[in-house]
This record gives structure tokens, C-alpha cells and sequence, in this order.
């Protein structure tokens, strides 16, 4: 059996074992062996690897890529840019009535005009519209997201089948619910396999944020007044600022939980002239 | 023959000369006595001549901005035309509009106001499902179910204690559901959702709710409540921590700790998150402190009751009531022990003093009360929260005041927690007052009112409500700055110092209000001026006094007569805040209680106000002053007439003795005229009178006799007595010894020059500037960067140059023109040419190139003395102005030197103090003429043809006339002459008492009862002329007076039945008809009586009044009353019972007949089932029928959980019967 320790035997060969050049060849033979061995082994993986792989960057296959996960993530980037823009623009995408403070467009959602007089609630059920607004918001970016995963797993090979898309969503305590729902059928050499339920939960403080809204703008609307020094005493988990500015209350509702900040205006018994 | 002739002739003679002798007598002593009037008969023919200035200063000054006194601020009155427009041109919705600002399609309610009409309606706005109901949303924002009670007092909205596992939440039976649901509480299981506990109860709820270990499959485990276990499936222990050995879970000890939702402590947490027992450093590691939840008493720092264990390194039982809360170590950079979290100290350190979290305090910027807060200050509320002081300004210009009480009554227990609160300023309320019948008994009980008395000399004293806290008024903003001018107007009052000759002396002697001419006046005057709001002299917020006050003395600013030094230096410390001092806590129990608003009052202090023993009313407070001028009126106007019809010519023929009289006459004459040359005083011009008339008498006799020359000794006795008397009379000196006019002006306050102290505005972060606040430091103040981050108050740019100055061409009267218009000013002329007519209101203006305050006057002086302000007394750019010029000739006659052309000098200044370069002249003309014009009635008082009240039986007219006049008054249409009463007209020339010009008064008697009365009034001009000159009226003013055809009546009062409810509130709308009456009707209520009444809010238009209450169940008694404007009042009274039936459906028999069930309740209900317990979702139970009684099939061996809900929709949270069939 050749010794795989070759030098060493080399030297020794002063004690009368083999020349080295004996040795050297019979030791050359065995290795020899050994590289093409592994050698047949490295160029079998790796044309393995192409053969299974097939295509830029993917690593797995598609029997281990969800496309389930692949929409999620995306709706879920989606719905947490919503979300972030209802927080600061006071229950909607794009503030509608707003004043200028500190910079910033603060959108109101109790107003009256005239003076001494308890304002309108110009945005009632709030979570409601939120959820409105966040649907519409969220469409065209669903559709993306679907025809990215289309794309992502036809380059793969797969035939992508989808139907109609129906989707709602929720403002549910800590989260935000997304129930999606969109017929998908992948084929492949692999086989069929279908999908339907692309839901996806987001947490977010934003249900309790609202909640806490409107108890504010229910006591300006009421008593042109909320008593929210004693409301953060009672529920330390809410920080509630607030700021008079121009006539009107700057509120800001924060979670310190999260820091999610929910931002809003109320112009109410303003003491005009 | 001859001595028969010359005895008859002497018998003639006798006789002729006795009688002379007796009419001398008696036309002798007339003139002694009226020697005072001829003294100042004589005194007013020679009287100085006034200039225009003069005649100005006594007209103008006092009345051109002179203040209305009633000044209401009623919100709810309307502008003709005005009504509620839903969307206007500018996109605001539900406002009170003209028409013209309403867009085209957009409803529009003329003469109502927002709240009375159907689109502008106020209502609840919901969705049942999810539980939500918004209050006051306009059904078109309302995109599910609305309905028009605005407060939503619906079932679905009442307000429970939801049962969330370990947690609890105050909120609607519909939230409940969806929070049970989403927290898989309600999977299997029902909602647990209690009614009957309010939001207190339901937070302490949340601390009994009995937690352990739930044990899942594989030794997971959760903390929960047993509920919650059961919906997950596990097997619970209560009391057991999920790492106690016994349990066997996967669950393991930790060194971690975290706070948990709704508890305040720091917890440890096992090694599956879930929170395990306080955390306590030293028993981390104790196997037993994570066997079991541990007892409260056995937790570390349980005794800290006063601290809460507040920045504890090893104790984590934190306690928000006692001042600490969890919260993270890292983020507020403190180093605990074990773990991330502490319990944080939330009790906060404001200069030097501790207050604990929850606790608020009141902070000012000055002195505070008695008409003393300085201009730009406002209150301010602070509160501690959670460790951080936090600000809460109260309403800017204080239109909100901030109050504090330190104590609570808690059960009888005193228990000191500092507590405050912004509340509203009652202030225009104390203002309206004074223009109400006894106003000032009022004052005493309003609210923020107190009663200023003003006591400066004998007449010169009278009472006045004013706001305990002034309001302040924009710096900047024009609206403002004009109620600003009228506000401060009424301080603006005239002392008139009356005086008279010495009678034995040479100089003169005070008759009234000697002390008007000491600082006195003007301190207490400004005092006035300051209580009405930001007027007068007075300070800012640091410290900086500015003036705004002129004090005159006969139409001249006298500055001897301003405040003192040390009295300004007093007004400078009431910028610094007064330690110990708040405002005060007043009772507003009587009004909470005539607002029909229940519930326990917070503690209230009696007001301390202190009422003055004098109760004079405002306008009798002038009584001095009307005192004065009668003084004034009457000796000129009757010494006038006496002068022209008591000179007496000398008769040739006369005897001596007729020449003596004569020559007494004369010589009484002479004396008087040479004691008025002395300026003697009366009895001193009595005595040269006699003396005189003693030497014109022995004169006369002599002269008109055997002559002069023939003077005997007895002659020239007499003549010498006479000449003793007269330098007798001599030694008496009268002096000058007319009235004083003392005026104060009282002006709106305008911020020192210049911009020095601005920044001092951005100063204190939890002062934060505002705009008013801003603008008070310096009149080139202004709050910058609006609206941005970096919102400062700074200082105008100062461009170094003086204002530039054009006429405001868009404010000129109709037929005048800026005529010569140039760069040093312009002439106003009649657009045909010539001069002004007299007694036209000229309106004009200038504009300057920026803001700057201008000022006039007759005379080319420096700015300082300049004695009139263009357009008020602040910083414009449009600087307008009004006044009426009188007929030159009117003057004359009265002394007055003027010929017709005026010219008025104008500086301006701007906000650095700049002045432009010289004077801006205005010139103008009057038209000097014969007047050929008879008066005109421009005003009356009441209104003509005005409603008066249906049993009143006179009415007191008061007229204006744009002249000087006289006036009568008839039923009928006859000429003045034959018009059998006579106006009291008692105003004098050049003083008129109204804006508009001279007033008239009398009382009109409305004889027999009828609808319509008809008087006719004449007037005459010039009543110093003789009739033959004067101008009459041809034609009379016809003046009517109605009277309504019934008086006000109340129809009805709604509610007026008891009526049931299915809330715990419920919205009431209360509706009061009227009928009959004048054309405005207004209403007011009260749930405690007539004392105190509360206005709606209302146009007066409307017959049918309402207002919205929620009121609890209950019995209710409301009175109202309605007035018209005529002050005929009705009043009603209307009372009920709301009934809240809040008892469930109770069962009165249940049996099983075989497979049925049958089940009979107490009252009509809705029953439904489940098979899965008694919280099951009422949507979501087996309906089995509405009625009184049930049928329904079961199955054997089945339990059934019954619940039946009311058609008040009272249903038990539990089940109404469980029941197993068999």
C-alpha cells in the first residue's frame, strides 16, 4: 500500500528502505488516482449544480421559494409605507384639510370654521376610512408585487397561471390584517402546485393609535376640550401631546411601545375675533 | 295867572317824576340784582375768541371717538343678508356667509344659523358591526348609517368593560367583539362584555383577573387567564408561574425583565417571554420567587407608598399613583442591576418644587386679576406627565384663564393634589353689563366681573363692570385694532371742574370737582382704561411701560396732570408674577346647575369680589359731570337775552329825578363795565355799581337840572360816598373763573417703539411665542418663519427711512376729491368745485409706504404734542379718518374765530420711530354762508317705527339733529309754533352729545291702546337768533311708533311628556314655540330657575327655538323664557320624566313538552341560543323567536345557553337560562 507520507519515507531511505525514486512513483500513482477521483467528483457537482440551478442567482429551486413569501414581503413593504403616510398625515394618504406647523401640514380632523362653535368631525370611523385609504393606496402595488413574483418564477421555468385578485384590509388590535386572495398556479417539470391565500399580517400599533383618536376628537367635537394629560395617566402606554397653534390643537398621539406617532389638527370653540 | 300856571306845571312835573321815581325804583334793584348776570353778560361779550382748534377739541375729541357704550358680543347675531352657506367660495363648509361668498349650487339658509338648518345638521355617524359611533358628523361625511341625534345615544354605543384575558377595555359591545375575536378570545368561546361597569370599575377589573400557567401540548406554556387557557386548550393553574418546577414546562428562569401592558412594575420574564413575578434583584435566582405569583405584601418596596420605588436599581414594583412606571434603562441611560428595564421616577422638579405625576399647575406672566395682567401675557397650564413637564398654554389673548385648586374633598378627606385647568374668560359678558338695567347688581354675581369704582372728586365718581382679567387684542390686525379703539373708548370721560368768583375776594373758588386737577384724575382714570382690556398706560410682559393715555385741561394736553413716576414704576412691577397668586376659583355651581349639568362641582371658593357701597349705575356716574355743564348752560343763554332787551335810553323832558334814575342806570352800567375791566368779583361789582349809579344818579340830577356847576354839598357827598364805594368795590378782584374741562383720553395700547426686546420671546421653551405675545415686545416685532420649525419672533427690518405718505384714494366721501395732490400733501374739494358744505361727514385717508402711527392737528407742533391720532392709535398703513365740519358762521356767532379753510398737519412714525420729513398738509374749505337750512333729524332713539313693548305707555325719544336746534313735537302736522310740546334741548353749541350731532329728548305719550302712533316733530336751527332768522322745518319728521298686535306669547315647551329610553343618555331637544310679539324673539332656559338664564343661540328670526341636551334618566324640569325686542317677555315651564328601562327580560315559566322547550318571559324580547356557552356573539346565535313566549325543538341529552335581549336592547351579559334537554 502506498504510504502517503512520501517525504518522510524519503528520508529514511539512508536506512536502506526503498530509493526515493521508487518511492517517488509509486507515491505519484496513488495520488494520481486520488485527484482524478476527486476530480470527477468536483466536475459531477458542479455540472449538478447548473443542471438543477438553471438561471441567474437562484440557488434554490422553485419547489423551495413560496410564492406566497415572495408576495408577502412585498405587500408587506406595501402596506408599512401606507401605513407610515396615515400616521403623519393624520387618517389619510394625502392630508386633505390641513395648517402649517413647525413645517409641517398636519391635516385636521375635526373643523369648524367659525368661531366659539364645537367642531365637525369631518372624518368619522376613522379605522374604517384608514382601511379605505390604505386599500387604495396598496392596489397598484399588489398588482406589482404579483407580476414581479410572475416574472421571478417564469424566468425559473414555471408556467404562472393567476386569477382575479380580491383583497381587503383590517386594522385589528397590534396588527394590520391583509387578506389577499389570488388564484395562482405554478407548472413545472416538477408538477402543478397552487395557491390562493396570500394574506399577510403586519404588526402595527395603528389600530390602537385611532382608538385613541377619535376619544380625542369625540371630546373636542363634544366639549371643545379632552382631557389628555389625565388620559396618559390612566394609560401610560399612550404619550399624547398637544399644541396650541393658531386657534387651533396640534394633537400628537404616540405608542411608546413602538414610538409610532399618529399626527392630527383640531379646530374647535376657537376664541377668534 | 302866572302862578296858576306855574303851580299846575309843577304838579305835572311831581307827578311825571313820582312815577319814574317808582318804575326807577324798581328797574334800580332789578339791576342790582341781575348785576352778577351782567357781570358775566359783559364777561361773555368781551370772552377771549375761540380758534378752530378749540371748538375741535370740545366737539371732536370728545365725540368723534368717543365709544359707544353698549357693546355686545353676541355671536349670534346675524348680518342682514347673512345666513349659513354649507360650502362657500373659499371651501369652508357650514358657516355664516353673505350670499355671494356661497358657492352656486350650495344650500344657503338666509337669516339662520348653521346649527337650525337641516344640511348643516349635527349627527351620529356609525357602524354597528364594528361598534364605532362618531358624535357631530354631517350626514354627507357620513358614509354608513347616520342619524340625527348628534351625541349618539344609541344602544349599540353604550359603553362597557371588555374582558380581554389579563387585560380590560372601556369601549362599545361591537369593539369588544372584534378585540375578543382578534385576540382568539372569542374563537370558541363568547364576548365578555359587562355593561353594568363604568371605565374606573373597569381598570381596577383589569387588576383582579386571576392569571397562571396554562400548559399547552409539548410542556409549552402560556401566563394567561383562565379564560384564555381554556380557548387555547391547555390545561390552567392558577397562581402557578409557567417555570414552577411542579408544571415540568420548557420553560426557564432568566435574567431578563420587561414591562408588561396595563401594569405598571417591571417583570421578570422566562425563558418563553412570559412575565413571571416582580423583579426583584435579590431573588433572581430563587427557585421558589418563580414557583408561584408571588402575594403583593411579599414583593419588595410594597411599603414605598410615596415613591413607588422610583429609580430603583434591585426593585422593580413600580406604581404609577405613587410615582413610578416602567420604562427602559438604556433610553434614559440608567444602570439597574438586572435587566433593561426600572421603574422611572414620573414626579417632576419645576423651580425647585416637586409635583407628582398627574398634577398641574397654574404659571402667569405678571400680576394677575383686578384689571392687572399686562399686555401680551396669557396663562399657562403646566402639567407633570410621566416625569416631563409638559405646557399647555390656555387661549391667547386671554380669552382663557387658568385656575388651580390644591385640594380634593375625597370622601369628607382633604386630600392635597395641585389640579388646574384653562377655563373661559367671561370677559366681554362684565363689558356688556354696563349697558344694562342694573348692570351692576348683575356685575356682583358674574362671572370674572368685578365692580370698579371710579371716586375722584364730589361729582366726578361713578361704578363700572369691568373683567377681572382684561382681554387683550391683536397688535396687528386690523378688525382688532378698530374694537380695540371703541373698547378703550369708554374710558374716554371729561370731569368738568366748576367754578366761581370769590364773592368778598378777587380770585376764584371751586364748586365741584376741585380734585379732577390732581393726579388723582389720571391714575385712577387709567386704571379705568386699563381694566377694559390692553388700553392706556400700561406695561408688556417685560416690564415696558408705553403710554397710550392723554389727559387735557381745556382741550390742551397737560402733562402735569399724567401719571407720576412712581405710579408708572408701580404699573412696571406688575409685570413680575406674584408668588402664591392664582386666579380664583369661582362658583360656577349656579350656572352648572341652570345649564341642567349634573354631577359633583369641583371644590368652589365664594367669590371675594367686594361690592362698593355706591351703587351708581354708569350713566348716572356722569351726574357730576351733567351737574357741571347745566352750570355752564344756563348763565350764558339767559344772560344773552337779558343783555339785548335790558339797556334802557335816555328820555329828554325828564326831570332831574327821571335823570338821576336814568343816570343811575347809566352809572350802575358804567360801574358794572369798570369792574369787569378790574375783573372784580360780584360783590365787588356790586358795589361799583351802586357807587357808580350813586355819581351817575347825582350826575344825571344836576346835569339834567340847573347843571353840573350847581353841584351843592349834599350833591358831592353823595358824589363822594359813591366814589368810596367804588374803590371799595375795587379792592374785590374776580379773576377768570370759568369751568374746567379735565378730560382723560383713553387709547388702545400700542407697543414701544422698535424691536429691542423681540427676541426675548424665544426665550423660554415652555413659554412658546405667539404672535400676539410677539408683537407686544416692540412695535417692529414680528413673529417670523410662520408656520415652519423655526417660528421666532424678531425685529422688522429698519430700512432707516421715514414713511412716505399718499392719499387712501379708495376711502373718500361721495362728491369729494383729493384735489393738488403732491409729495407734502393734498387739498379735499367738492369734485364741482368750492368748498366742503358744513355738517357733511367727510371721510378721507393717507396711506403710508409702511406700517407707521400718524397723527394731526391744527397747528404745526412736534410729534409728541400733536394732538389727534389719523386713523387710532397703532401702527397702519391705512390711516382713515371721519368728522363733520359745522358752518362757519354758526361759529362766529359763538365766538369762534374761524373763517372756513382748515388745514390739518400730519406726521407719521414708523415702527423705529422715523418721521417723515416735515408735514403731510391736508387742506379743505367750509362753505360760510347764509343759512338758509332748516335742521335735519339724522338719528332717533328709539328707531322710527319700531316696535315698543304692548302695555307700555310712553316712550322716551331721544333726536338728533345735524345742527344746533329746538325742537316740538305733535300729534299733528301743524307749525312748529302751534306745536304743543317742546323738546328738552340741551346741548350747547359746539358740544354736542351724540356723533351725529345735538340731541333732544322728550317723552312721548302712547295714549289709548292702539297699533299705530304718529308724532310730528319740528325743529328750528340757531336758537340764539330771534325767530325772523332762524331756519324752521316746513315740513315735520314724521315719527311712528307700533305696537305689536298681541303681546309674546309661549305656545308650547317640548318635551312634555315622560317618555322611555334605552340609554343611560339620551338626547333631548327641547322646543319652544312662540307666537304674537315683536318681529325678533329670543329664548333662554334654565334647569334651575329664572335667576339664571341661558341664552340660545339664535337670530331672533325663528318661532319655533330649540336646543339639543343629553341629558341622564331622570326627572327634568326646565323653565324658559322668550323676550321680543321690544322687552315684552313670557315665560314656560315644561317637565318630564325620561325613563330608562334598564332591567333585562326575566323568565316566568319554562317547561319541555317532549323535543320542545317552551319558555315565557316578562316582556317582549328577541331570544337566541347556543350550544357552546353563554358569551356566545349575538350574531351568531340560533334565533328561536321574538315575543313574549318561545317554542323550540332540542335534542335530548344537549345543553342549551339561552339569552334574550329587550327591545331596549337590555340583554344579560351571562346567560338568561341554561338548560339541559332531556
Amino acid at each position: 500500500m502506498c504510504r502517503v507520507d512520501a517525504w518522510s519515507s524519503w528520508w529514511r531511505h539512508n536506512d536502506g528502505i526503498y530509493k526515493y525514486e521508487n518511492v517517488g512513483i509509486k507515491m505519484k500513482r496513488g495520488q494520481v488516482t486520488i485527484f482524478i477521483i476527486v476530480g470527477i467528483l468536483l466536475v459531477a457537482s458542479v455540472l449538478g449544480f447548473f443542471f438543477l440551478t438553471e438561471g441567474e442567482g437562484g440557488f434554490l429551486s422553485p419547489s423551495d421559494l413560496s410564492p406566497q413569501e415572495f408576495v408577502k414581503v412585498c405587500v408587506r413593504e406595501a402596506v408599512e409605507e401606507s401605513i407610515d403616510k396615515i400616521l403623519l398625515n393624520g387618517g389619510e394618504i394625502e392630508a386633505s384639510k390641513t395648517i402649517l406647523y413647525k413645517g409641517e401640514e398636519w391635516n385636521y380632523l375635526c373643523y369648524i370654521n367659525e368661531s366659539y362653535y364645537p367642531c365637525y368631525n369631518i372624518h368619522p370611523l376613522l379605522e374604517l376610512q384608514i382601511e379605505r385609504e390604505i386599500e387604495e393606496d396598496i392596489e397598484d402595488e399588489l398588482g406589482d408585487c404579483f407580476d414581479k413574483m410572475r416574472e421571478s418564477f417564469e424566468d425559473e421555468g414555471f408556467d404562472v397561471d393567476e386569477g382575479a385578485m380580491s383583497y381587503s384590509v383590517d386594522l385589528l388590535p397590534g396588527h394590520v390584517a391583509v387578506n389577499l386572495k389570488k388564484s395562482v398556479e405554478l407548472s413545472g417539470e416538477t408538477g402543478t402546485r397552487s395557491f390562493e391565500d396570500f394574506g399577510v399580517e403586519i404588526m402595527s400599533p395603528i389600530y390602537d393609535l385611532v382608538r385613541v383618536v377619535r376619544e380625542i376628537v369625540n371630546g373636542e367635537t363634544e366639549y371643545c376640550h379632552f382631557n389628555y394629560d389625565t388620559y396618559s395617566f390612566v394609560y401610560p402606554e399612550y404619550e399624547i401631546q398637544r399644541a396650541d397653534y393658531d386657534y387651533s390643537k396640534i394633537y400628537s398621539v404616540i405608542d411608546r411601545r413602538s414610538g409610532s406617532e399618529f399626527k392630527f389638527a383640531v379646530r374647535s370653540c376657537a376664541f377668534e375675533w | 295867572m302866572e302862578t296858576k300856571k306855574k303851580v299846575r306845571s309843577r304838579k305835572v312835573v311831581a307827578g311825571v317824576e313820582m312815577m319814574l321815581m317808582m318804575v326807577s325804583l324798581f328797574a334800580f334793584c332789578y339791576f342790582i340784582g341781575l348785576s352778577d348776570v351782567v357781570f358775566s353778560l359783559v364777561s361773555a361779550e368781551e370772552e377771549e375768541e375761540f380758534s378752530f382748534e378749540e371748538w375741535w377739541n370740545r366737539t371732536q375729541r370728545s365725540h368723534l371717538f368717543r365709544n359707544e357704550t353698549r357693546t355686545t358680543y353676541e355671536i349670534s347675531s346675524l348680518a342682514e343678508g347673512f345666513g349659513c352657506c354649507f360650502i362657500s367660495k373659499d371651501e369652508q363648509r357650514c358657516g355664516t356667509s353673505a350670499p355671494d361668498n356661497c358657492v352656486a349650487d350650495s344650500p344657503f339658509a338666509e337669516g339662520l344659523l348653521c346649527k337650525d338648518t337641516a344640511f348643516c345638521r349635527k349627527g351620529c355617524c356609525y357602524d354597528e358591526a364594528s361598534g364605532i359611533y362618531d358624535r357631530n358628523v354631517l350626514s354627507v361625511d357620513c358614509l354608513t348609517e347616520w342619524v340625527k341625534d348628534p351625541n349618539c345615544n344609541l344602544p349599540g354605543a353604550a359603553l362597557g368593560c371588555c374582558i380581554l384575558g389579563a387585560e380590560t377595555s372601556y369601549e362599545t359591545e361591537g369593539q369588544c367583539q372584534v378585540d375578543s375575536f382578534v385576540l382568539a378570545l372569542g374563537d370558541s368561546g363568547g364576548v365578555d362584555w359587562r355593561k353594568d361597569v363604568n371605565e374606573a370599575g373597569c381598570f381596577l377589573l383589569a387588576t383582579e383577573q386571576k392569571e397562571g400557567a396554562c400548559v399547552l401540548e409539548g410542556g409549552a406554556c402560556k401566563f394567561v387567564t383562565g379564560e384564555s387557557c381554556h380557548n387555547y386548550g391547555g390545561d390552567f393553574f392558577e397562581d402557578y408561574l409557567c417555570t414552577s418546577p411542579e408544571l415540568n414546562t420548557s420553560c426557564e428562569m432568566t435574567r431578563q425583565t420587561q414591562c408588561v401592558d396595563g401594569k405598571d412594575g417591571v417583570y421578570f420574564v422566562d425563558s418563553c417571554g412570559n412575565p413571571a413575578n416582580i423583579y426583584n434583584v435579590w431573588k433572581v435566582d430563587d427557585v421558589d420567587y418563580w414557583d408561584r405569583v408571588a402575594e403583593l405584601e411579599d414583593l419588595c418596596g410594597s411599603r414605598d407608598i410615596d415613591g413607588g420605588n422610583a429609580n430603583s436599581e434591585e426593585c422593580g414594583n413600580c406604581n404609577r399613583f405613587a410615582g413610578s412606571i416602567c420604562s427602559s434603562a438604556d433610553e434614559d441611560n440608567f444602570n439597574v442591576d438586572i435587566g433593561d428595564f426600572y421603574c422611572r421616577d414620573t414626579s417632576c422638579l419645576f423651580k425647585g418644587e416637586s409635583y407628582r405625576n398627574g398634577e398641574s399647575w397654574c404659571v402667569y406672566d405678571g400680576a394677575i386679576g383686578e384689571g392687572n395682567d399686562v399686555v401680551g401675557s396669557r396663562h399657562w397650564r403646566y402639567v407633570c406627565s410621566q416625569g416631563v413637564v409638559v405646557v399647555e398654554p390656555c387661549a391667547d389673548y386671554r380669552n382663557q384663564i387658568c385656575i388651580q385648586a390644591d385640594e380634593f374633598d375625597v370622601n369628607g378627606k382633604s386630600v392635597p393634589f395641585r389640579d388646574s385647568a384653562c377655563v373661559a374668560n367671561n370677559w366681554r359678558e362684565c363689558i356688556n353689563l354696563n349697558s344694562e338695567e342694573d348692570g351692576t347688581t348683575a356685575c356682583e354675581s358674574a362671572l370674572n366681573c368685578r365692580i370698579e369704582t371710579v371716586d375722584v372728586a364730589d361729582y366726578f365718581e361713578f361704578d363700572i363692570c369691568l373683567p377681572q382679567y382684561p382681554a387683550g387684542f391683536s397688535l396687528s390686525e386690523e378688525r382688532s385694532m378698530t374694537t380695540a379703539s371703541k373698547l378703550c373708548g369708554m374710558g374716554t370721560q371729561t370731569c368738568t371742574v366748576v367754578r366761581e368768583g370769590e364773592k368778598w375776594g378777587r380770585g376764584c373758588e371751586y364748586v365741584a370737582n376741585e380734585d379732577c386737577l390732581t393726579s388723582v384724575f389720571a391714575e385712577e382714570m387709567n386704571d379705568f382704561c386699563r381694566g377694559l382690556g390692553d388700553c392706556g398706560g400700561s406695561v408688556n410682559i417685560v416690564g415696558e411701560y408705553s403710554e397710550n393715555y392723554d389727559v387735557t385741561k381745556d382741550g390742551v394736553t397737560d402733562s402735569s396732570l399724567f401719571l407720576s413716576s412712581s405710579w408708572v414704576d408701580k404699573l412696571k412691577d406688575l409685570a413680575k408674577p406674584v408668588p402664591g397668586q392664582f386666579a380664583e376659583v369661582e362658583n360656577y355651581s349656579v350656572f352648572l346647575e341652570a345649564a341642567g349639568i349634573w354631577g359633583p362641582s369641583t371644590s368652589l371658593n365664594a367669590s371675594a369680589d367686594d361690592t362698593g357701597d355706591k351703587m351708581q349705575d354708569f350713566a348716572s356716574g356722569l351726574s357730576g359731570v351733567s351737574m357741571a355743564i347745566s352750570f355752564l348752560t344756563s348763565g350764558s343763554v339767559l344772560g344773552m337775552t337779558v343783555i339785548e332787551g335790558g339797556l334802557l335810553g335816555s328820555s329828554p323832558g325828564l326831570s332831574a329825578f327821571g335823570g338821576a334814575a336814568m343816570g343811575a342806570s347809566i352809572g350802575m352800567l358804567v360801574g358794572t363795565m369798570l369792574a369787569n375791566y378790574l375783573e372784580l368779583s360780584p360783590g365787588g361789582t356790586m358795589l361799583m355799581a351802586v357807587g357808580g349809579a350813586l355819581i351817575g344818579a347825582v350826575v344825571g340830577w344836576y346835569g339834567l337840572g340847573a347843571g353840573l356847576a350847581s353841584i351843592g354839598p349834599v350833591g358831592w357827598a353823595i358824589i363822594i360816598i359813591g366814589v368810596i364805594l367804588m374803590i371799595l368795590g375795587s379792592l374785590f378782584g374776580a379773576g377768570d373763573c370759568d369751568d374746567i374741562e379735565i378730560e382723560f383720553e383713553c387709547k388702545a395700547w400700542e407697543a414701544p417703539v422698535g424691536g429691542a426686546d423681540c427676541e426675548k420671546c424665544n426665550d423660554d421653551p415652555l413659554k412658546p411665542c405667539s404672535e400676539y405675545r410677539c408683537e407686544s415686545l416692540g412695535a417692529a416685532c414680528e413673529l417670523m418663519n410662520v408656520g415652519t420649525d423655526n417660528e421666532l419672533c424678531g425685529a422688522m427690518e429698519d430700512d432707516g427711512k421715514a414713511p412716505v405718505l399718499s392719499p387712501q384714494y379708495d376711502v373718500i366721501s361721495d362728491g369729494i376729491i383729493y384735489d393738488d395732490v403732491s409729495s407734502s400733501g393734498f387739498s379735499l374739494n367738492p369734485s364741482g368745485g368750492g368748498c366742503i358744505d358744513a355738517y357733511t361727514p367727510l371721510m378721507f385717508g393717507v396711506v403710508t409706504s409702511e406700517l407707521a402711527h400718524c397723527k394731526f392737528d391744527f397747528e404745526a407742533t412736534d410729534f409728541e404734542s400733536l394732538g389727534q391720532d389719523l386713523g387710532g392709535n397703532a401702527y397702519l398703513i391705512n390711516h382713515t379718518t371721519v368728522f363733520s365740519l359745522p358752518d362757519p358762521s354758526h361759529g362766529q356767532s359763538q365766538g369762534y374765530n374761524w373763517t372756513g379753510d382748515l388745514s390739518l398737519f400730519v406726521r407719521c412714525q414708523d415702527v423705529y420711530g422715523i418721521l417723515n420729513d416735515g408735514f403731510y398738509e391736508i387742506e379743505m374749505c367750509v362753505n360760510e354762508g347764509e343759512d338758509i337750512s332748516a335742521p335735519r333729524v339724522v338719528k332717533t332713539t328709539p328707531k322710527n317705527d319700531e316696535l315698543v313693548g304692548v302695555v307700555v305707555g310712553e316712550v322716551e325719544l331721544e333726536i338728533v339733529t345735524n345742527e344746533l336746534a329746538t325742537c316740538w313735537w305733535s300729534e299733528r302736522d301743524i307749525i312748529h309754533s302751534e306745536m304743543e310740546n317742546e323738546m328738552y334741548c340741551g346741548d350747547s353749541f359746539g358740544a354736542p352729545s351724540d356723533v351725529l350731532g345735538y340731541v333732544c329728548n322728550s317723552t312721548l305719550l302712547l295714549g289709548e291702546q292702539r297699533q299705530n302712533y304718529t308724532y310730528y316733530i319740528r325743529c328750528g336751527d340757531q336758537p340764539w337768533l330771534n325767530d325772523s332768522e332762524r331756519n324752521f322745518n316746513l315740513r315735520s319728521f314724521v315719527y311712528e311708533v307700533r305696537r305689536p298686535e298681541s303681546v309674546i306669547v309661549i305656545d308650547s315647551v317640548e318635551p312634555g311628556t315622560d317618555f322611555q329610553t334605552s340609554t343611560d343618555m339620551t338626547t333631548v331637544e327641547l322646543r319652544i314655540a312662540t307666537s304674537g310679539g315683536g318681529e325678533e324673539h329670543f329664548c333662554s332656559y334654565s334647569f334651575s330657575g329664572y335667576e339664571n338664564m341661558i341664552e340660545l343661540f339664535e337670530t331672533g328670526g325663528n318661532r319655533m327655538h330649540t336646543q339639543i341636551f343629553n341629558r341622564p334618566a331622570g326627572r327634568n324640569e326646565i323653565f324658559v323664557e322668550c323676550e321680543d325686542e321690544t322687552g315684552d317677555f313670557a315665560r314656560g315651564v315644561t317637565e318630564f320624566e325620561i325613563i330608562h328601562d334598564s332591567s333585562i327580560p326575566q323568565v316566568s315559566r319554562i317547561w319541555q313538552d317532549q323535543s320542545f322547550v317552551n319558555l315565557i318571559l316578562n316582556e317582549g324580547a328577541e331570544c337566541k341560543y347556543s350550544l357552546d356557552g353563554c358569551k356566545f356573539v349575538w350574531d351568531e346565535g340560533v334565533s328561536i323567536g321574538e315575543g313574549k313566549e318561545f317554542e323550540f325543538g332540542v335534542v335530548k341529552g344537549k345543553k342549551y345557553f339561552i339569552r334574550c335581549k329587550d327591545v331596549h336592547g337590555n340583554v344579560p351579559s351571562g346567560c338568561l337560562v341554561e338548560l339541559v334537554a332531556t
